[in-house]
């Protein structure tokens, strides 16, 4: 299933203020999706995990997502680089092939790739939690990350100092309160 | 699609020890500024001090008005060698160790090593150019001048058009202020074909005794303006 939105465009190659800094002296820009209005395009997924890796420049997640008509396309997710992640606490067990997962990407203006917002760990039964991870473009003190850390317990596994990632634990009743305030696929991490 | 595992070698703090920055090295006025750093903030993009306008010559400047990104060559790989003076701007952690005759400055990104030779000799007249240049270090009182040659032609930070060309000369300058164990940097470019007079670039180093530097594992999820393929990409990475 995927879910289609846009929002005002997320600065890609974060730079520091007070000197000036080109723009891309860390890594490469990643060229996002533009709506006509020059907004980054964000989708929802729902799948199914194909492989996922800690890598540098960037992570690797492949999922299998399947449409309203049951047909299934792999999507390639980037993540950040795993020389980041690891040190936040990120783990190479943290996913397996085979878990179900609901992920906000920001598109890449090429098909079926994009770059995680966050992603949404479904438990592997009904009475096991979720976890919620939230990175890009809400990392931080932001309003999304606000919004989740007054209603939500975090995971624990995540070192927030580095205030890029977040993991929040979620049971059925948290995910059913926040989907019913913030309607709308994950609209508890759209702006 | 390539996939580049390079060799194995997370050092690990201990080796180099915590004291460091109160040890002195043989040499009058050398100073011990062995151990690991780390950017400020750490793994992201750090701050650059750099000239208000760049000094371009012609030439430089239709190079940088010209600049496609889409031809930049971390565009087409992602595990592209690391060069010179890009790999000064890393947003990972820094390593730098001394020793007799020579230092290695270990960066984490790209697994990339630079030698300095210590024993000041200039570099042999057949130099090839290479991405990383050959470097001469030397003691200026408590600071470490480094002056590279022989750099391939590139830019200066990665992916954008400010160039910079074989016969560039860069001269960095390390040191510590009176009581801190941060190195500051500060890069002079001399280079006549981009620029019409040198300018100077900066940055500083955190003194992370608590880092390490991991290996930098690097896998090219392919070039980003073609639609990836991913069963190739699925069995690469299955078989990490």
């Amino acid at each position: 299933m995927a879910y289609r939105f846009s929002l005002a465009a997320v600065a890609f190659g974060v730079l520091v203020a007070g000197v000036t800094v080109p723009d891309a002296v860390a890594h490469h820009s990643f060229p996002a999706l533009r709506t006509a209005d020059g907004e980054d395009v964000i989708d929802v997924l729902e799948g199914s995990v194909r492989v996922y890796r800690l890598l540098n420049p960037h992570g690797a997640l492949i999922i299998d997502s399947t449409d309203d008509t049951g047909a299934t396309e792999g999507w390639l997710i980037e993540l950040s680089p795993a020389s980041q992640l690891l040190r936040e606490g990120w783990t190479e067990d943290l996913l397996s092939g085979g878990d179900r997962v609901t992920v906000a990407l920001v598109r890449s203006s090429t098909p079926n790739r994009g770059r995680i917002r966050a992603i949404l760990i479904h438990g592997k039964t009904d009475e096991e939690a979720a976890r919620l991870l939230v990175s890009y473009g809400i990392r931080g003190d932001t309003p999304v990350m606000r919004r989740l850390r007054e209603r939500l317990p975090t995971c624990g596994i995540i070192d927030a100092s580095y205030q890029r990632t977040e993991c929040f634990q979620i049971d059925a009743q948290a995910l059913q309160a926040l989907e019913a305030e913030f309607p709308g696929p994950m609209g508890y991490v759209m702006p | 699609m390539r996939t580049k595992t390079q060799a194995a070698w997370t050092i690990v703090l201990g080796l180099v020890g915590c004291s460091a920055a109160q040890a002195q090295p043989p040499g009058s006025s050398a100073v011990d500024f062995t151990g690991i750093y780390e950017p400020a903030p750490f793994v992201g993009t750090p701050e650059v001090t750099q000239p208000a306008e760049y000094p371009f010559t012609a030439q430089g400047r239709r190079a940088f008005e010209t600049f496609d990104p889409t031809v930049a060559p971390r565009h087409a790989d992602d595990c592209a060698a690391e060069t010179m003076p890009g790999i000064l701007w890393s947003g990972n952690t820094m390593q730098i160790i001394q020793q007799d005759g020579s230092i290695e400055i270990r960066f984490e990104r790209g697994n990339t090593v630079r030698t300095i030779h210590m024993d000041g000799r200039p570099p042999p007249a057949d130099q090839p150019e290479s991405e990383l240049g050959y470097s001469v270090g030397s003691w200026e009182g408590g600071v470490l001048r480094i002056d590279t040659t022989h750099v391939m032609p590139g830019a200066i930070f990665n992916n954008t058009g400010y160039g910079i060309s074989a016969g560039a000369r860069l001269t960095e300058r390390y040191w510590r202020e009176h009581g801190e164990n941060d190195l500051q940097l500060e890069v002079v470019v001399d280079d006549p074909v981009n620029y019409t007079q040198p300018f100077t670039l900066g940055r500083d180093w955190v003194w992370a005794p608590h880092e390490q530097l991991r290996e930098w594992v690097c896998v090219d999820l392919g070039p980003r303006d073609e639609e990836p393929d991913l069963d190739e990409l699925t069995r690469i990475l299955e078989q990490l």
